[in-house]
């Protein structure tokens, strides 16, 4: 038996469809395309996650990555399916039609995202990377650089990498040490060792295009001295045909853990010729307006991971006969029950479930946001709606990640024994999912960027763009009679999110300990939270569908969100008293009564 | 009596100064040198005063007080000295020139005309040499700083000739009246302020040149090393003027003694000549350290970087380990890195110098901490510095260095200078070798000394109150910017009852840097944000009642604002029943500005000071109108003088000129309020209703089509005209003080609920400034 994987393709169309229909019609009339067009393009893009991507994923795993002469050769197949994804226009969904690409809405882009993180993690990450360096350019360079580079990035004949970390320097970019000294010519030329660049070197496109970050000699100390270089594997004529190979190199690849089919690199740069992105030492600016897409991006490859992890899980469920049901027994003509007959077993299956449902839709509506904001006229709306992104961000990518780890992990332990052995392949998604809370900014990094920067900012105001959509919610739906399983329980949790937020305000002007300390459990509510308003949501739509639901999908929406709310939701009440009794017992721990257990 | 002065020189400091002395009621006389060139002989007298309209900040508490200068010349007016009681000598800083005009000034002056000079370093026995007896008799010196409304320090220097009755009216006039604080120094050169100003200035700028910091660098090092407000070392030059410090510098180094640590230190930097030679003397020559750029509509700020001499665009700063300056400056000063090598070398040449030379510039070390932090805008002086660091962290930086060290370390007990020792606080006398009390003098109570001595009664983070003897208390703000939030007007309500119940009055109160910038609007976005709409209402509702409840207590209020008292600090001021003010209080209601209006009783109290002010006329428009203008234009004062003008302080309100005699003033007036108190009436409205409200819209629709103000002004004034004039009243209808909290708060909550709103307190909020959109 192998992974499990079939795209959500109904879940995905009833959030187009129902959920997020009141505003993407906007989007729809700004871009010139259709509902229809986007959900031929899903059924199209499951056909690749199924048929070309899913294949790979364990055998890709298993053969990983090697370094040769400096050259990293991919494992068997991914030659081929890169070939596909590019020729098919996979790379360019997104990117605007000027540079090639389609100009496809965001959140499209992210159910696509979904897919490939479902079927095959590491491969997503070589075109996910070449995103990434698309928007980076795309948001700060000259127009020579973005016209040379850009089409060819957009169609996926070359790719793209980010290069920050160092060995001295992974969360505190200011310690940076690559140096990039100013040539006569305009160029600089870049001197410096960059570790883990995910994908800095492979043989699946032609050219890869490096953004660099990099001090210039005479650059102000720290995080306000960092500048953004472009530096290409093969230097290009002005024509955009390949020139001379620029001095540079992978040094080593990384063994690790998960994500075997994507190389982690150490890239070795020896006065490598490169081109600053951006102004002069606002390298981090343009790095931040990159990471929130990179960020949520890395929270969609969480749902992901769920995602596959909840179908298998519930696959084996169903085949395994283990025992009998404690209330009589379920398959007479079998020797044993499904152990999907288990509380336990259900609970689990539910909670992935619930969790993954309730994500999408959060994403969707994020993505959405995204695209709102780049088109939206009205500068309230438009604030509103970039409030919501920059707020969710750091939500949605600890969030999602966690659940990721949480559901496959749930997923080994419905497995048993055959889940933990190599050959379900179950054991791979664990490893996999384990580098979504770590890389892109650590979820820990991310809790104190919500209530650091993100709660304070503008006082307040990014939290209104979530407070005051519920708020306003609550007050139209509170008498909704289909809701009476909903709302109380959605009441109850957002009014303790709201006190929960005003104590840690107050607390954190006195002692930004306090809040750091109770950042990450205050990001695990507020994701509850705004989970529970899209499950109300899904829940009041689905209450409207049930005279014309042939198929109980609705009923089953109903059904899954009463679980959510009555059964993962109420955690915010364990949160709030945990972070109401404040950060003290750890933050003021002596020291020196870590090691009196051991030491000598 | 003093009433009429005569100010013989009128630059920048004879004009500052004759304008400081309208500030009181006092006439001046300005005389100038006879202009030869120009038909109207007194042309350079009455420049300088046209000019005092100009300066910024402004020298003069109200326009009107210009009047009160009338200029002259020298040749044609001289004789009108004997007209004045006192006239001060502010010409160029020349003795030959001064000396002539004295021999003058001898030749006619009456027995007992009060001679002084402003000189900033010439010695009294120089300046006097070669006078007559009653003219040694009647003189002194008075040396004002820059600017004299806004700088406190006065330096006295008295001969041995000079009458002590005259020094004694000097000193008590220039206290009472011109709210100077005065120090008495020694005949020595620069005096004290002087001595170690410029020493200071110098060394501050030659080693932030050595150490090769910019000039933001050390600004801010200096800046918050010797808390000086907002300027830092280079800012300062700026402002003084970088041309008048070479004479200075001069004068200095030719007056003091042969083996003075100023004269082996001294050295003239490069860049100041450059500066000087290109006349970037500073604000005055719209460049200097700094300079300021017109470009696409805004200002943009320049720094010269004192290395290459070329101007650059400012950058902000950023030090490393600045957060330690002020939680432990001694640990800051141990880093290994140019920034604390600059403050270190800095700091201990300024403190060295100043334990050399103590016994020769003053009798007592508080002159000196005075004269630093009144003419210089240090928070702390020398020896409060020394006391801080500890006298240990000297001795040893000293040794470091082979330097003797002087005799003053090694005399204090416990190695501090300030000491409180049985509930006195003391200083210790070198003169006498031993600790004596600190006396302030009659009329004066510092909250600062108390809280020395005394436990508050009740005490919150942001706010106590506290007991000054006699029944009396002081309710103390604290809070950053000293806002009131909701839990201080919590607080501020249980104080009312606990005043009410074992006290006699409450004064409000407190020594920050200024009293209060009203409401924490911070609080109110963020719970807005978060929609806690009730919690907001609770702070509005929580507001209106506790304010009211100060009104009508049965103990009197009597509140004493200095400075900044904003917004809901103002209505405090309005609802307390008398208030004692400084006169540098900047008094408003700057709300609609932010695009909200006052709701803690502000438009109630300003429609009925208008309604019972007898110089508008009756009927019910003009006292709506009047405090339309007032609230709709988001009126500030410029000082207490003016405040009385826009009706923020009645005119039975008190006005002290003397910062440190604020809270004394504010007692005396509590003690008599107390004799037989009885809490004022409710006050009743007849307000015009929709009709009055019409007469306001077609002047705020006027404003709009005239482009004068943004839509969002005309929305938010319109709603202001809407509480004023009663809402859905009419002329025939009695409401009462209720009637209007409750229109001043449906009228905010709705205007809180705007964006455009929003976006102005953001804006305020994050950058300081008013937004207009």
């Amino acid at each position: 038996m192998v992974q499990i994987y079939k795209a959500p393709l109904k879940d995905m169309k009833f959030l187009i469809r129902d959920f997020i229909n009141s505003e993407s019609n906007k989007i729809y009339k700004n871009s010139n395309i259709e509902q229809n067009d986007l959900e031929m393009i899903l059924d199209e893009a499951a056909k690749l996650c199924e048929e070309i991507l899913l294949p790979i994923n364990q055998s890709g795993d298993i053969e990983g990555c090697k370094l040769e002469h400096g050259i990293v050769s991919t494992p068997k197949g991914f030659k081929e399916a890169y070939k596909n994804f590019t020729e098919n226009g996979w790379q360019g969904v997104s990117v605007n039609e000027k540079y090639g690409g389609q100009n496809l809405p965001y959140f499209l882009n992210m159910f696509l995202d979904e897919m490939i993180s479902s079927s095959n993690m590491s491969f997503g990450l070589y075109p996910g990377l070449t995103s990434n360096a698309i928007e980076a350019i795309e948001k700060n360079a000259s127009e020579d650089i973005k016209n040379l580079y850009l089409p060819k990035l957009a169609s996926g004949e070359w790719s793209g990498t980010m290069n920050l970390t160092e060995p001295q320097c992974g969360t505190d970019l200011g310690l940076t040490k690559t140096m990039a000294t100013p040539q006569k010519d305009g160029s600089y030329k870049l001197t410096g060792t960059k570790i883990f660049i995910t994908c800095g070197e492979h043989d699946l496109s032609k050219n890869i295009i490096h953004l660099v970050l990099a001090k210039t000699p005479n650059a102000p100390k720290g995080i306000k001295g960092i500048s953004l270089f472009i530096v290409p594997k093969i230097i290009p004529n002005s024509d955009g045909t390949l020139g001379e190979n620029n001095s540079l190199e992978c040094g080593s690849i990384e063994k690790k853990m998960g994500i075997n089919a994507s190389p982690t690199c150490v890239m070795h740069y020896n006065e490598a010729t490169g081109w600053l992105i951006g102004d002069l030492n606002k390298g981090m600016k343009a790095m931040f307006i990159m990471m929130n897409g990179a960020r949520l991006m890395v929270g969609v490859q969480g749902l992901g991971m769920a995602e596959i992890a909840y179908q298998s899980a519930l696959h084996y469920a169903k085949e395994r006969l283990q025992g009998r049901s404690l209330n009589g027994s379920k398959s007479l003509d079998k020797q044993a029950d499904p152990i999907l007959v288990h509380p336990e077993i259900r609970k689990n299956l539910l909670k992935i479930k619930t969790l993954t449902e309730g994500l999408r839709g959060l994403m969707a509506w994020t993505g959405l946001q995204v695209d709102i904001a780049k088109i939206e006229k009205d500068k309230f709306n438009k604030q509103n709606a970039d409030d919501w992104v920059s707020l969710m961000t750091p939500i949605i990518k600890s969030f999602a990640t966690d659940v990721g780890c949480e559901a496959t992990n749930l997923a080994v332990q419905i497995y048993g024994g055959h889940g933990y052995i190599k050959d379900h392949g179950i054991e791979q998604l664990v490893r996999d999912a384990r580098i979504a809370p770590i890389y892109e900014g650590t979820n820990g990094i991310q809790a104190l960027d919500l209530v650091g920067r993100k709660m304070p900012m503008h006082t307040g105001r990014l939290l209104k763009s979530f407070f005051h959509e519920v708020k306003e919610y609550i007050e139209k739906n509170s008498f909704n009679y289909n809701l009476k399983d909903f709302m109380p329980l959605l009441i109850k949790s957002y009014t303790r999110l709201q006190q929960v937020t005003a104590f840690i305000a107050a607390e954190g002007l006195k002692d930004p300990d306090e809040a750091a300390g109770a950042a990450v459990d205050y990001l695990k509510m507020f994701a509850l939270v705004s989970i529970g308003y899209v499950w109300t949501k899904y829940a009041e739509i689905s209450f409207n569908k049930l005279n014309n639901d042939p198929e109980g999908f609705y009923k089953a929406k109903i059904e899954s969100g009463k679980y959510y709310m009555t059964k993962l939701l109420p955690e915010t009440g364990s949160l709030m008293s945990s972070i109401l009794s404040g950060a003290k017992s750890y933050n003021k721990y002596n020291d020196e009564y870590f090691d009196l257990g051991f030491k000598i | 009596m003093i009433k009429t002065i005569t100010v013989i020189g009128s630059g920048l400091m004879g004009s500052a100064i004759a304008a400081h002395f309208t500030n009181c009621g006092c006439k001046v006389n300005l005389l100038d040198i006879l202009s030869k060139k120009n038909s109207n002989r007194n042309i350079l007298a009455e420049k300088s005063i046209k000019k005092l309209l100009k300066i910024k900040p402004s020298p003069i508490t109200l326009k009107s007080n210009i009047k009160n200068i009338i200029p002259g010349n020298i040749d044609d007016d001289l004789e009108i000295i004997n007209e004045s009681d006192w006239i001060i000598e502010a010409i160029v800083e020349n003795l030959e020139i001064k000396q002539k005009l004295y021999e003058k000034i001898e030749k006619i002056m009456k027995k007992d005309l009060i001679i002084s000079s402003n000189t900033s370093t010439i010695p009294i026995s120089k300046l006097t040499k070669g006078r007559n007896d009653i003219f040694k008799k009647n003189f002194l010196i008075t040396h004002f700083f820059n600017p004299p409304r806004y700088l406190k320090l006065l330096e006295i220097v008295c001969s041995e000739k000079t009458n002590q009755v005259i020094k004694e009216k000097i000193i008590n006039f220039s206290d009472f009246y011109l709210g100077k604080s005065i120090i008495e120094t020694k005949d020595t050169p620069g005096f004290i302020g002087n001595r170690i100003g410029i020493f200071w200035i110098e060394r501050a700028a030659i080693e932030a040149i050595n150490h090769n910091l910019s000039v933001e660098e050390a600004d801010i090092l200096i800046k918050n090393i010797f808390n000086v407000p907002k300027t830092g070392v280079f800012g300062l030059i700026d402002i003084v003027g970088l041309d008048l410090i070479p004479t200075v510098v001069k004068s200095l180094l030719e007056n003091i003694p042969k083996n003075d640590l100023y004269k082996k230190l001294h050295k003239k930097p490069e860049i100041f000549d450059f500066m000087i030679s290109n006349k970037f003397y500073g604000r005055k020559a719209e460049s200097g350290f700094y300079k300021l750029v017109n470009k696409d509509g805004g200002k943009i700020k320049y720094s010269l970087n004192l290395q290459t001499k070329k101007y650059e665009s400012s950058h902000k700063a950023l030090i490393p380990n600045f957060n330690l300056i002020k939680k432990n400056l001694k640990q800051f000063l141990e880093i290994e890195n140019k920034y604390s090598f600059y403050c270190r070398r800095v700091l201990l040449d300024i403190l060295y110098y100043v334990l050399l030379i103590y016994e020769e510039i003053s009798s007592d070390i508080i002159s000196i901490d005075t004269a630093m932090k009144d003419g210089f805008g240090w928070k702390l002086g020398p020896f409060e510095i020394i006391d801080i660091l500890g006298s240990d962290w000297i001795k040893n930086e000293l040794q470091k260095e082979g330097l003797a060290l002087p005799k003053l370390l090694n005399l204090i007990e416990n190695k501090i200078f300030y000491k409180v020792d049985n509930n006195e606080i003391k200083y210790f006398d070198f003169i006498q070798n031993k600790y004596k009390k600190i006396k302030r003098g009659n009329g004066i109570i510092l909250l600062s000394d108390i809280k020395k001595v005394k436990k508050p009664i009740k005490k919150i983070s942001t706010a106590s109150l506290w007991d000054i003897d006699d029944g009396i208390t002081v309710f103390e703000i604290h809070s950053k910017s000293n806002t009131l939030d909701i839990n201080t007007l919590e607080f501020l309500n249980q104080m009312i009852d606990l005043v009410s119940s074992s006290y006699k009055a409450m004064i409000i109160y407190n020594e920050g840097e200024f009293f209060s910038a009203g409401a924490n609007l911070g609080e109110a976005m963020f719970l807005g944000n978060i929609g806690l709409e009730s919690e907001l209402d609770k702070i509005l509702t929580r507001g209106q009642e506790v304010f009211t409840k100060l009104k009508y207590s049965n103990f009197p209020v009597v509140a004493a604002p200095f400075n900044l008292t904003l917004g809901g600090a103002c209505e405090i001021v309005l609802q307390s029943n008398y208030v004692q003010a400084h006169i540098e209080s900047y008094i408003g209601l700057p709300e609609a500005a932010l695009g909200i209006l006052p709701a803690w009783g502000g438009c109630k109290e300003m429609l009925s000071r208008f309604k019972n002010n007898k110089s508008i006329p009756k009927g019910p428009m003009p006292a709506i109108l009047k405090a339309f203008e007032v609230i709709g234009s988001a009126k500030v004062s410029s000082s207490a003088h003016e405040a009385i003008q826009f009706g923020f302080l009645k005119k039975t309100d008190g006005i002290t000129m003397n910062r440190n005699r604020l809270l004394y003033d504010a007692k005396v007036k509590a003690l008599e309020l107390i004799k037989d108190y009885k809490q004022p009436k409710k006050n009743n409205y007849n307000l015009p209703g929709i009709t009055g409200f019409s007469a306001m819209k077609l002047y705020i629709d006027n404003l709009r089509s005239s482009g004068q103000i943004s839509k969002h002004d005309q929305y938010v004034g319109e709603t202001i005209a809407h509480v004023l004039s009663g809402g859905t009243t009419d002329i025939n209808k009695q409401v009462d003080e209720e009637y209007i909290s409750k229109l001043e708060k449906n009228a905010i909550s709705k205007l809180f609920k705007k964006n455009l709103t929003i976006e102005r307190i953001e804006h305020i909020l994050e950058t300081g400034k008013y937004l207009r959109n």
